[in-house]
């Protein structure tokens, strides 16, 4: 980094100045004033749920500001839609990426470009993008379909298609969430070069590490205010907790269960092989154990076979081959085997899978338990008891809501995740397979999921933790398994894994230096 | 049954499938986009009425192509109004739309049953094949015919080699991701709603204009909720679509032709064929298509808006 | 501006409103259309409205028409609960009334009561299987069911021609129809004087048994999961497939009985005009009535004079579908005025009030202590 840029006041190319956005009963961004100097990777820091998010799609015109204003290079500018933003030169790669999965490379790069004649030029188009992605050495394939690519291959993607589009400013919502380790790398180097070029980068994360890792300045936001806006050099990553958090950071308690105590395997699951959604073998023969009071924790870039090894192993996805046995019986069969047998399942998808959405809270909470007496009374459900048994479990978890007959998908995610472990865990479960349980959830509802999976260890449940987030993986597993295209390492004891070895596992290449943990395709 | 009458059947198909094709191409277009349009029925008996109605008015088959042109584009716009904007239940709204198109076709063709149109669409002479008779009831079809033909080969082009295609491919898949790059989903989704609805108005003009030319209430016949079960059958791909709608018209033309060849079998039973067999062909495909997964539009009959998930 | 909230809840209130102000704004419509067509609809929408709902006959033709009415209605609701379309209800209302008529000419000698249930569960249990098989295809291959049940209609109507003009059809009459059932076979008159059969009382039963069924039972609570969402149905265990048979099959029986009870109570014999458009009727009752079981009995009997006036209209020279253009108009804005059920319009000044937003700050606050994903969490659910 060159000393100088920091001591010339910097043209400021971009300005909000009071942006407020509310939601009904949520004031998502309360007069936020942003400063972007002209050539720096901006880094804005905060919590799940402080207003990142919001800020940002109001830049990229998906939402429109209650108040405030917008310049660039000094000049007011309206962004009522998209194309607003993008006539403005702003850009953004969305944490889920914004690429249409059934379309070739560059048929994804092209749309919406307005200098795009009618027609489509195929030939011409994959040079054009072939230049531009040696250019700014972003190696990628412009005939593949984006569904066969790999998360960091479909970032790449996203970036060279607001490159392509010669947009000044990059907005990137949370890029290393979904990349391994050396990807991250990867992508920093990428940053960087974009920045010589004079690109503005806007970098949004909740770690702090990368933050104090790539950016320039740094802007916290905490509860839609912006707290304030810092070179980097000035701040320390303690500095920078605080105020993004608003007080200091606890670390979890982890309790080392007695290993003695355990060594009696819960879970067996032997050659597991199964279907993804479009017919591809998703799972190839995956065998592990989980022992009594152990949290496996399976790390992975998604969309490795995650998802269907916790469908396989809550009964939801049929195996085409290999047994699952819960103390030493094997289950088969229905869904409903599976959960009589003990397991529990904490889905990624709240609101698609983990609940009925227009049912109410009560008939949520019920969702497992309504097959029994008291709540079954021979063909009938008896609605009285089911309102007290769910109510008091609503209570015991403190869910939020205006009523218990509300309807789940009025709920907050971290009030509907917790109305789902009350569910999943008041059953009394032998093995919880808890798949990305902390998405999406503000720090508060983070850590008391934690709480609770860790009680639940405690009780001596075995816990399969399926999670995209290392530093989660890390803090609760006692021992770590990777999967990749299907294919599962043994499990290690955590200690017996290190970040570069994580990381390289996750893309499938045996651990060795840093040049040939390259991932080029 | 000798060639001769496989030719005649293959031929009849082609004709009876023609108003299939149109139908279908707009189909395949609305719901590429995300909008499954259940009113084609109903705009479909609109189309036959109005170009009925307006080509015995005028003496001119072309003026009540151009009326129909006009009034399904209308109507397409209202379904549109109901489905992207106001985002109602699309199954509900297509199925209300038929009965409602229903009703109107009767009540506007009442004074027509019985009139003949003194314009129509006629057989094209083609003098080449008269050295090869053999070929004539294929390649001897009205002008309309050939039309659809060149309309399905221009729809291939449309949705795969143009700009507006691939916004048409994405508003289907992926609309929130379109709308971020600057392109209105709702914009995408109003044309090809509309689109879809003057095809299939000319559908049911080519029925009551060419097919049969006479205006007979609820003439139709289902035809509409074929094209739904074609659109499936032909995987959302424009291109497939000329093959099921002849195939489908075969099915009409068989229909007739065994009855008329005096088999023992009851006529009521080989009047099903048209709709028995389709169904038939489109599990046999769906079961080969299964083990790939699914095809269809990520988003078919799910309403835009923007901000949601 | 125009701002745009989502309500917490849809209210009721405003979903009735809504019902009565597309029913009147379909009316003035329909009249539009017919003076731009030169009739006179005003006198005669008078005269024919007026005849059915404010006579003593009239009311008794609308009980009459309302049983299958509303038998067609809930089977629509009943398939619904369980997320499915069943768009074949007009098929199975057939396949019904020709089971019953078989079983009728089958065995005329027996005594009533055996007779009569017989007929009614050949009704209900030959239109169920078919109801079923439609539905085949939706749970082995994603066949939507619409497609199936929609076609299955055209092949039931041509098997209906078949018996009528030609397997079944009586000798001694030149119109297509069977010969009259005996009278064994014929429902008892409820009301005096009238044509209202008992169907009526089994009408307030099934409705009685399916509401009790689908919101107090164990099977209600399971069907309605798998409703409304088919992936959280599965995750909880639910047999989903179990679960598409049973409410196809009810649905196909519901409208099965209709069938048998129209051939038994009114018509006495298979004729294949013996529906005047059940079917879609049936399906826009039910939209209208949101699949409430209650409202579909009141939402019913309107239709059902909304029919008879059709035929009283008939005679006065006004075409019979103009009623159809009139359900199909009332469901399509019933459908359009649903966002005024789901949303609220409120009108504000151009900026944002200060006051309110002060107001809010202190309980966002809160709410985002423990809310997360909050653009998704407030933006639209679908």
């Amino acid at each position: 980094m060159s000393p100088t840029a920091d001591l010339v006041v910097a043209e400021n190319a971009l300005e909000l100045r009071g942006i407020t956005k509310t939601f009904p009963g949520v004031l998502a961004n309360q007069s936020v004033d942003l400063t972007i100097r002209k050539g720096e990777i901006h880094a804005l820091l905060g919590e799940n749920g402080a207003g990142k998010s919001t800020l940002m799609n109001i830049l990229t015109g998906l939402y429109t500001p209650d108040a405030g204003k917008i310049f660039i290079h000094g000049k007011e500018v309206h962004i009522r839609n998209p194309k607003d933003a993008i006539a403005s030169g702003i850009g953004m790669v969305h944490q889920h990426f914004k690429l249409v999965e059934e379309l070739k490379v560059y048929e994804n790069i092209i749309i919406g470009w307005k200098e795009q004649g009618w027609l489509l030029n195929q030939p011409v188009l994959v040079k054009h993008i072939a230049d531009l992605s040696a250019r700014y050495n972003l190696p990628v394939d412009p005939n593949i379909t984006v569904r066969d690519l790999s998360a960091g291959q479909k970032q790449r993607v996203e970036i060279i298609k607001m490159l392509y589009r010669n947009m000044e400013f990059l907005i990137l919502d949370e890029p290393t969430s979904v990349l391994t380790p050396q990807e991250t790398e990867k992508l920093f180097v990428y940053l960087r070069e974009m920045k010589t070029q004079g690109k503005t980068v806007i970098f949004i994360s909740h770690k702090l590490n990368e933050v104090m890792e790539i950016a320039d300045r740094v802007t916290v936001l905490r509860e839609g205010r912006l707290i304030r806006t810092m070179d980097k050099d000035q701040t320390s990553p303690k500095e920078l907790a605080r105020m993004m958090i608003g007080r200091e950071m606890e670390t979890i308690a982890k309790i080392a269960i007695d290993k003695e105590v355990r060594r009696e395997p819960v879970l067996v699951a032997e050659g597991l092989t199964a279907k993804g959604d479009e017919g591809q073998v998703a799972l190839k023969g995956v065998s592990f154990t989980i022992e009594k009071g152990e949290i496996l924790g399976l790390a992975g870039v998604s969309g490795n076979g995650q998802s269907e090894l916790a469908e396989a192993l809550t009964g939801m996805r049929p195996l085409e081959a290999g047994t699952v046995s819960l103390n030493q019986k094997e289950i088969k069969g229905a869904t409903l085997h599976f959960i009589q047998a003990g397991i529990s399942h904490i889905p990624e998808d709240r609101i698609g899978t983990g609940s009925i959405p227009s049912f109410s809270c009560i008939d949520n909470v019920i969702l497992k338990s309504y097959r029994k007496p008291p709540i079954r009374r021979g063909w009938t459900l008896n609605h009285r008891k089911a309102e007290e048994i769910g109510g008091r479990l609503l209570k015991e978890y403190d869910v939020r809501m205006s009523s218990p007959n509300t309807p789940i998908k009025l709920l907050s995610g971290g009030n509907m995740q917790k109305l789902i472990l009350a569910r999943e865990i008041s059953c009394g479960p032998k093995l919880i397979v808890a798949v990305h349980p902390t998405y999406g959830l503000d720090i508060c509802a983070v850590e008391m999921v934690h709480n609770y999976l860790i009680q639940e260890q405690k009780r001596g449940c075995a816990i399969l933790l399926i999670s995209e987030d290392l530093d989660e993986i890390l803090t609760l597993s006692d021992s770590i398994a990777v999967i990749y295209k299907g294919e599962m390492t043994s499990k290690k004891h955590r200690n017996d894994w290190t970040i570069e070895t994580l990381g390289c596992a996750m893309m499938g290449i045996p651990y060795q230096t840093e040049e040939s943990a390259d991932v080029t395709n | 049954m000798d060639l001769r009458t496989i030719l005649w059947i293959i031929g009849m198909g082609i004709t009876a499938g023609t108003p299939l094709l149109y139908a279908a191409i707009g189909e395949v277009l609305a719901e590429r986009c995300g909008v499954l349009n259940l009113g084609l029925e109903g705009l479909m008996l609109m189309g036959a009425i109005t170009g009925y109605m307006f080509a015995s008015l005028t003496g001119d088959k072309w003026i009540g192509i151009l009326a129909v042109i006009v009034i399904s584009a209308l109507l397409g716009a209202i379904l549109a109004l109901l489905m992207v904007t106001y985002r109602t239940n699309q199954v509900a709204t297509g199925i209300a739309f038929t009965i409602f198109c229903t009703g109107l076709s009767a009540l506007i063709g009442k004074p027509y049953i019985g009139v003949v149109a003194t314009d129509t669409f006629k057989k094209i002479r083609m003098p080449f094949l008269d050295g090869v008779p053999m070929l004539k009831p294929i390649f001897e079809q009205d002008i309309l015919v050939y039309i659809a033909v060149i309309l399905c080969i221009a729809a291939w082009f449309f949705v795969y080699k143009t700009k507006a295609g691939l916004h048409l491919r994405a508003a289907g898949d992926n609309p929130a991701t379109l709308d971020s790059l600057g392109v209105s989903v709702y914009k995408v989704r109003y044309i090809y709603t509309i689109v879809g609805s003057i095809l299939a108005g000319i559908a049911g003009a080519y029925l009551s204009l060419a097919y049969s030319p006479s205006w007979i209430e609820g003439m139709a016949a289902g035809r509409g909720w074929l094209t739904i079960a074609l659109v499936n059958f032909a995987l959302w791909k424009p291109q497939n679509t000329i093959t099921g709608a002849y195939l489908f018209g075969i099915f009409y033309a068989l229909s007739y032709r065994l009855e008329a060849m005096g088999i023992a079998v009851p006529s009521y039973f080989l009047r099903m064929f048209p709709y028995v067999l389709p169904l038939v062909i489109l599990i046999l495909v769906s079961w080969r298509a299964k083990q790939k997964g699914s095809i269809a539009p990520k988003t078919l009959a799910v309403p835009y808006l923007r901000g949601s998930k | 501006m125009l701002r745009i909230e989502k309500r917490q809840t849809s209210q009721t209130s405003t979903s009735i409103l809504v019902g009565i102000a597309a029913i009147i704004l379909a009316l003035a419509i329909s009249t539009l259309v017919l003076s731009i067509m030169g009739y006179k609809p005003i006198e005669i929408f008078a005269k024919a409205f007026g005849q059915t709902y404010l006579t003593i006959p009239g009311i008794l033709e609308n009980l009459l028409m309302l049983i299958p009415l509303s038998l067609c209605a809930l089977a629509v609701a009943v398939a619904a609960k369980a997320g499915l379309w069943n768009i074949g209800v007009e098929g199975q209302f057939f396949a019904g009334a020709a089971a019953a008529t078989g079983v009728a000419l089958a065995f005329p000698n027996l005594p009533a009561p055996i007779l009569l249930i017989l007929m009614f569960f050949a009704g209900a249990i030959v239109a169920g299987l078919l109801a079923y098989i439609s539905v085949l295809p939706r749970i082995y291959l994603g066949i939507s069911e619409i497609l199936t049940t929609i076609l299955m209609n055209s092949v039931v109507i041509y098997f209906i021609r078949y018996l009528v003009f030609d397997a079944w059809d009586d000798p001694a009459t030149v119109a297509p129809q069977t010969a009259p059932f005996a009278e064994a076979a014929r429902l008892p008159i409820l009301i005096a004087d009238s044509r209202v059969h008992i169907g009526f009382l089994v009408v307030i039963g099934v409705i009685i048994l399916v509401h009790y069924f689908v919101n107090r039972t164990v099977y209600g609570y399971e069907m309605r999961a798998v409703g409304e969402n088919i992936r959280g149905a599965k995750y909880a265990g639910i047999n989903i497939r179990k679960y598409f048979f049973i409410a196809m099959f009810l649905s196909g029986a519901v409208a099965g009985v209709a069938g048998m009870m129209e051939v038994s109570g009114v018509v006495h014999r298979l004729q294949p005009t013996i529906s005047a458009d059940y079917g879609f009727s049936a399906f826009v009752i039910a939209w209208v009535a949101r699949l409430g079981t209650g409202a579909i009995l009141i939402v019913s009997y309107l239709f059902a004079g909304l029919l008879v006036a059709g035929f009283t209209m008939q005679m006065m020279g006004i075409p019979s579908m103009v009623i159809s253009m009139l359900k199909g108009l009332i469901l399509l804005l019933v459908l359009a005025g649903e966002i005024l059920t789901v949303y609220k319009f409120t009108w504000t000044r151009e900026q944002p009030q200060k006051s309110r937003l002060a107001a809010d700050t202190s309980a966002a606050g809160s709410v985002l202590k423990d809310s997360c994903e909050i653009p998704q969490a407030a933006g639209e659910e679908r």
